[in-house]
């Protein structure tokens, strides 16, 4: 196994094994956001290995940085107490999850190898600033105007519903 | 290395719609600054949406009769504004439209009259021409998720009602949910792809991969949250209940016609070939959502949450068309959703007529000696609960007509039996709301407001098109024999083969 | 494409005349906000009927100048629905059969809208209470007229809901009352029942006819035979074994609509309580023409029912049923509307005796006839009705032949013409349809048919003199000073009655049968016009038999007779006797049989409970309690703290659960 596969398995392991730590704990809220961003590296270093290194930069700009510095800034001005969240009450809810959860996963490992397609030949300047550059701008220029506009409709929706005023 | 030839006036209708959101952002400012009145700044802001949106209107009309097919960037095609895009996108422009006319008298009634809401209106719009056109993946999901996002925010607007709030945190939370599991559709047919693009799906997509099935089968499910299609209907009538009622017919008209013509288009230009494999899965969910949507219409006595499993029951009653997979099938959808804006946009634009007082008028006891009050209002509304109950004469008739009969065509007659039965229920819970109006008197004689301008304008053309149309749903005479609906709604569908 | 008749403009001017009136109504009301002067309303609703019926003669007259026997005038306006498999002109036809209806439809509707000037004088609401009643009227005879002129089953149907639609417009019209909304709301959901088998029927049709599929009468015809052969699968525990023929299925469905609109078992409860509304209107769409549409319906699917034998017997054997059961229940009613309402249903059963046993003109004769005694009926005790002050109940009248004598005089018309004495109205048709019983060779048990017939003929005259003596014979049972004001109506009451009695008296020479009209050198005026349109039954019955049968339906109709005369006036203390002696029975026959509570408490109530219980708490989660009432309560809570917690309310994860497991479920299937 080569150097890069070792590090995609062992860094896509810990993106699994922190978001389920980051979920599963519902008593601390700032370690369930610390989990978050272990999962954000992880996944930045899992891109690394996929040569997708602008991807990579902008996951631990983004996410790791500015996302998650946000959720610990929600967090401390609500003053989250370790009690507020009770645990969920019920077991069978719990139960239910976890068989369908299980189920799933346990479908998807069974269909997937016999059904992907063999994997093609990447172009040699695949994740380059240049490339993404030009897909970016040429290629899907039109779906990256729209979301500019989706950036729009979601900053005035935040500011409809947080503003003060109520007239 | 080339610049990309890009064909500007595909994205005619789109851009108006989003750019003008843009305008009435910075004209509120504007207005805010200038003038303290808050209804002309309301009017103002809703004349100009209104005006954006007439010119994607204009646009999408120019296209459907000229009838070729514009491609934003046909190297690399993910946007068509073509026939049956164009019908679509005059048919939601025309009913967001009429909801900024309606708009203009409701929402100060109610207190909600910021600027912000045409903004959101536009927006959404414009999320639903570029569902309605998109022609990949890519852009099919940011057409939804422009479309759904402003919605979110809209179904909260009145930010002092409890249940507003409660609707627009509902939406978003399963929306996100519908929109997840459609985005790991998407995901697993590019896997199995390795395209976005229609064309290269249809091209690529291996019969009787399973990943390629599941794909598909969650790509409908996104879509069935949509439509609010049964078993993923429960979130339609919490929502509407708790919106706004001008935010809840938005919702209720604009994007069912948004999500039933994407998913038309996706099913024929994407997934063609398979496509036949489906008709089991809409016959079931037709079938289902028929008898859900009208039983539980039956006992509401919220008429917001009424109109809500109403639109349930149609919703079913387009499945059907569905079932068929055929062309008829598809024609007889998009004349459906034709009748099924203005019926439904009539019946809502009573409702806001009849809201005053920063109250919504959304009980049933609310109606109690309408008649009697407001006789036109009354007469109205018993005009488009009949054409949604479907009795002949009205458009609503014709429709289900068609869409049976489509079924009838294709040999699924059991299904249009159940259809049947579905409209005979439905005559229930539509005549209690004439018997409310015309046999019930009011507990209170609170004096009702007179409605506005803009509310006649939309009731008027709502009443003329259903009476039109269930007169003359394929030819006419005299001056108007240029009006051919079934035809366009025809042609629109056969162009997508 | 089937020649189906001559073309002409004239027939769209017969329903849209009443559309007119009722338009100018409607629009008159919305506009003004108030009533217009009565004597402009009184022109314009009563001149659009007349003028209906005159154009309805005119063009009676130019068909019977047509040569041929299916002769027949069309009008197509224009093609309402097409471009695809299936179109529909919105078109008129007018046969010898719609010329019938047509005949019956605006002469006893402008005779009833006459009456009604003066029934509905003292309406003096305030939001254009008269204006409005003549509107509904006026839309409702468009409607009826454009169900029998219709040609196309479509149009059929367009008028066939318009014509609900208006009855239960008019059952409520006297709203402030919730039980006439409940009324109202009762005949239209029955109806409704009817109109899924009349839908289910049109697609059936179209499914079996294929590439041929077509709704116009004339064409349906010409293709029925293709799949008069045809058989389905049905269930085996149906009558008839496991496989039907298609034609049976389709004539099946058509007929449940024709129950549904008709009254006949099991769909008849809707009539009784519509007599909640005005008295006209009884007359008018519960007596003389809505009624009357699902016999009309049969006989224009006459060749569908002649390929149909299974269907065409279950016709016969339930409205020899319903004609039986309803007799029964009319013994004991004291409301003088209900009495009519269910002698209403037992005649209407009649009509679908002939109409099952291949008697279509029979049938027809027999909607003639009793349209015109019915409506007198109705009308008649609507005077009565004024006269006592909107009273109904018989047990409060009584001897009102003094105050009454014209109205009286004209009852004692329609009584003799329904109870079948000769040589009024009602002996004729009644005596064509016995007999079309008794030879229907093709009906299982058709003598069994004629004697129920037979029965129900001494059943209906017992009731009939009951009400009559009850009303107007003996000592007046009302108060002093309700009798102090009994008198006489106006002329436009009394005018129409009196017009109605000639009818009834006279009405049974235009179907002369032949025996009676070789002796007096009369033919069959009806018979001949219908020849050519509804297939005649052949008849294997000697002159001898004719007359014994005529003289068994006297006999029964001067029993009935004479036994409500002993009990009404000769020895009136009887009744009493007999209800004490056989109480259980006659309490089952007073509560009609319990079967409304009956249908309450299998139909209705589990549906409701399914509704509310089932799917509503189980599949809607408990919304209005759960979410509404403590999640208000929660919501304020999670403002004051957060929205998060607001979302662990429990509702919205039961929806995710069930979108999850949905989507499972769907994926799975989609793999199998």
């Amino acid at each position: 196994m080569s150097a890069p596969a070792v590090f995609f398995y062992l860094f896509g392991a810990a993106a699994v094994v922190s978001a389920l730590a980051m979920v599963l704990n519902v008593r601390n809220t700032v370690a369930a956001a610390m989990s978050l961003v272990v999962t954000m590296i992880s996944l930045a270093v899992v891109y690394v290995t996929l040569e997708a290194h602008l991807v990579a930069a902008l996951q631990i700009l983004v996410y790791a940085g500015a996302i998650v510095v946000v959720f610990l800034f929600v967090v401390m001005l609500l003053n989250l107490r370790r009690d507020t969240f009770a645990p969920s009450r019920q077991l069978l809810t719990k139960g239910a999850g976890v068989v369908l959860a299980l189920g799933v996963a346990g479908a998807f490992l069974q269909l997937v190898p016999q059904a992907l397609p063999t994997v093609q030949e990447i172009p040699p300047d695949f994740g380059s600033y240049a490339a993404v550059g030009r897909t970016l701008y040429r290629d899907f220029v039109l779906p990256f105007e729209v979301t500019s506009f989706l950036l729009l409709a979601a900053i005035v929706g935040a500011v409809v519903l947080a503003k003060r005023r109520l007239d | 290395m080339n610049a990309p030839q890009l064909d500007m006036a595909a994205i005619a209708p789109l851009a108006f719609a989003a750019f003008g959101a843009l305008f009435v952002l910075l004209g509120e400012v504007w207005l805010t600054r200038r003038r303290t009145n808050e209804h002309f700044i309301n009017a103002a802001l809703s004349v100009l949406s209104i005006s954006f949106l007439g010119l994607s209107v204009y646009c999408a009309g120019a296209a459907f009769s000229d009838g070729t097919t514009r491609v934003f960037d046909p190297a690399n095609p993910m946007l068509s504004l073509d026939r049956f895009a164009a019908y679509s996108i005059a048919l939601i422009g025309i009913a967001s439209l009429l909801i900024c006319f309606a708009s203009i008298s409701y929402l100060p009634q109610v207190g909600i009259n910021h600027g912000e809401y045409y903004a959101l209106l536009l927006l959404s719009t414009a999320g639903m021409f570029l569902l309605v056109g998109a022609t990949d993946l890519m852009a099919l999901f940011l057409g939804l998720e422009l479309m759904s996002i402003p919605l979110y925010v809209m179904a909260g607007f009145d930010r002092r009602n409890l249940r507003s709030n409660e609707s627009a945190f509902k939406y978003f939370l399963v929306g996100s949910f519908a929109s997840a599991i459609l985005l790991y559709g998407i995901a697993l047919v590019y896997g199995v792809t390795g395209s976005l693009g229609f064309d290269a799906i249809r091209a690529g997509f291996p019969p009787g991969n399973p990943i390629g099935i599941v794909g598909l089968g969650l790509l409908v499910v996104g879509f069935a949250f949509k439509v609010a299609s049964a078993p993923f209907h429960q979130w339609a009538p919490d929502v509407y209940e708790g919106a706004p009622t001008s935010v809840t017919a938005y919702m209720a008209i604009t994007v069912k016609v948004a999500a039933f013509a994407a998913l038309l288009r996706l099913l024929t230009q994407a997934f063609g070939p398979v496509t036949a494999s489906l008709s089991d899965l809409f016959w079931v969910l037709a079938a289902l959502t028929i008898v859900v949507g009208n039983v539980m219409a039956v006992i509401q006595t919220n008429l917001k949450r009424l109109l809500a499993y109403s639109s349930i029951a149609h919703a079913g009653y387009l499945l059907i068309g569905f079932a068929t997979g055929t062309v008829e099938g598809y024609g007889a959808v998009l004349f459906y959703l034709l009748v099924y804006v203005f019926t439904n946009l009539g019946a809502f634009a009573v409702l806001m007529a009849l809201a005053q007082g920063g109250r919504d008028c959304d009980t049933l006891d609310d109606l109690a000696g309408l008649a009697r009050q407001r006789p036109g209002l009354a007469a109205l509304l018993t005009l488009f609960a009949l054409s949604l109950a479907g009795i002949p004469g009205t458009a609503g008739f014709v429709a289900k007509f068609f869409v049976f009969e489509s079924a009838v065509a294709s040999g699924q007659t059991v299904l249009a039996i159940i259809g049947v039965l579905g409209s005979v229920v439905s005559f229930y819970y539509y005549l209690r709301l004439p018997v409310q109006m015309y046999m019930s008197e009011a507990a209170t004689e609170t004096p009702r407001r007179h409605a506005a301008t803009g509310e006649l304008l939309v009731l008027a053309v709502c009443a003329v098109v259903v009476l039109f149309l269930g007169f003359f749903p394929s030819h006419a005479p005299g001056v108007l024999g240029a009006v051919r609906a079934l035809e366009w709604a025809r042609s629109s569908v056969a162009m997508l083969y | 494409m089937v020649e189906s008749g001559t073309a002409t403009d004239l027939l769209r001017w017969i329903p849209l005349l009443p559309l007119l009136g009722a338009l100018v109504h409607g629009v008159g009301l919305g506009l003004l906000r108030r009533e217009m002067a009565r004597p402009l309303v009184i022109a314009i609703s009563c001149g659009a009927p007349i003028a209906a019926f005159a154009v309805t003669c005119v063009a009676f007259a130019r068909l019977l100048g047509l040569p041929g026997e299916q002769r027949a005038l069309v009008d197509s306006v224009y093609n309402w629905i097409g471009s695809g498999r299936v179109s529909a002109d919105l078109a008129f036809s007018f046969d010898a059969l719609t010329a019938v209806m047509c005949l019956v439809v605006t002469g006893v509707g402008s005779l009833i809208h006459v009456y009604s000037i003066g029934y509905m004088d003292d309406d003096h609401r305030d939001d254009g209470g008269f204006q409005r009643f003549f509107a509904y009227l006026n839309l409702f005879l468009c409607a009826m007229l454009l169900l029998v002129l219709g040609d196309n089953l479509l149009v059929l149907f367009l008028g066939w809901e318009g014509v609900g639609l208006c009855s239960y417009l008019l059952i409520g019209f006297w709203y402030g009352d919730r039980w006439n909304a409940y009324c109202g709301m009762k005949a239209f959901v029955v109806n409704r029942i009817g109109d899924f088998g009349f839908l289910v029927g049109i697609f059936l049709l179209l499914w079996s006819l294929g590439d041929a599929a077509t709704l116009n009468f004339a064409e349906l015809r010409a293709v029925l035979p293709r799949i008069a052969e045809q058989t389905v699968s049905v269930p085996a525990w149906l009558p008839g074994g496991a496989e039907w023929k298609l034609t049976t299925l389709i004539g099946l469905c058509f007929f449940l609509g024709a129950c549904g609109k008709s009254a006949q078992i099991p769909l008849y409860t809707w009539l009784p309580d519509a007599m909640a509304g005005p008295t006209p209107v009884s007359a008018l769409i519960h007596a003389a023409t809505m009624v009357t549409a699902g016999v009309y319906m049969v006989c224009r699917l006459s060749f569908l029912y002649e390929t149909a034998p299974g269907a065409a017997a279950t016709i016969a054997w339930t409205g020899g049923a319903t004609a039986l059961f309803a007799a029964t229940m009319a013994i004991a009613q004291t409301d003088i509307k209900k009495v009519l309402a269910y002698s209403t249903v037992s005649q209407l059963g009649y009509m679908f005796v002939a109409a099952g046993c291949g008697a279509y003109s029979a049938a027809i004769f027999h909607v003639g006839t009793h349209a015109f005694f019915k409506a007198l009926l109705f009308l008649g005790s609507g005077a009565v009705i004024l006269a006592m002050h909107h009273e109904q109940d018989t047990d409060r009248m009584g001897g009102l032949r003094r105050w009454l004598p014209v109205t009286h005089a004209v009852f004692l018309v329609a009584v003799l013409a329904i109870a079948g004495f000769p040589p009024f109205s009602g002996f004729f048709s009644k005596d064509e349809v016995l007999l079309s019983a008794y030879a229907a060779h093709q009906i299982p048990g058709h003598q069994a048919l004629w004697a129920i017939g037979l029965v129900t003929a001494a059943i209906t005259a017992f009731y009939m003199w009951r009400l009559h003596f009850r009303t107007f014979f003996g000592e007046c049972r009302a108060d002093a000073e309700t009798q102090r004001h009994i008198h006489e109506p106006g002329w436009t009451v009394l005018g129409p009655l009196v017009v109605l009695a000639v009818l009834s008296a006279v009405g049974g020479f235009f179907g002369l049968p032949a025996i009676w009209g070789e002796k007096i050198g009369l033919p069959n005026a009806l018979g001949e016009l219908l020849h050519g349109v509804l297939p005649q039954p052949e008849h294997h019955v000697s002159h001898a038999t004719e007359y014994a049968l005529a003289g068994a339906a006297i006999g029964a109709a001067t029993l009935g007779t004479l036994v409500a005369a002993w009990m009404y006036v000769w020895s009136p203390g009887v009744p009493a006797a007999i209800r004490s002696a056989t109480g259980a029975l006659s309490r089952l026959v007073e509560n009609k049989y319990y079967v409304d509570e009956i249908y309450d408490a299998l139909i209705v109530r589990p549906l409701v409970a399914i509704s509310d219980r089932v799917l509503f708490r189980v599949v809607d989660a408990g919304v209005i309690d759960g979410a509404l009432v403590n999640g208000t309560a929660l919501g304020v809570r999670a403002f004051a703290g957060n929205l998060l917690k607001y979302a662990q309310s429990g509702l919205t994860q039961g929806y995710l659960v069930t979108m999850v497991v949905g989507t499972l479920v769907i994926v799975a299937w989609m793999l199998r």
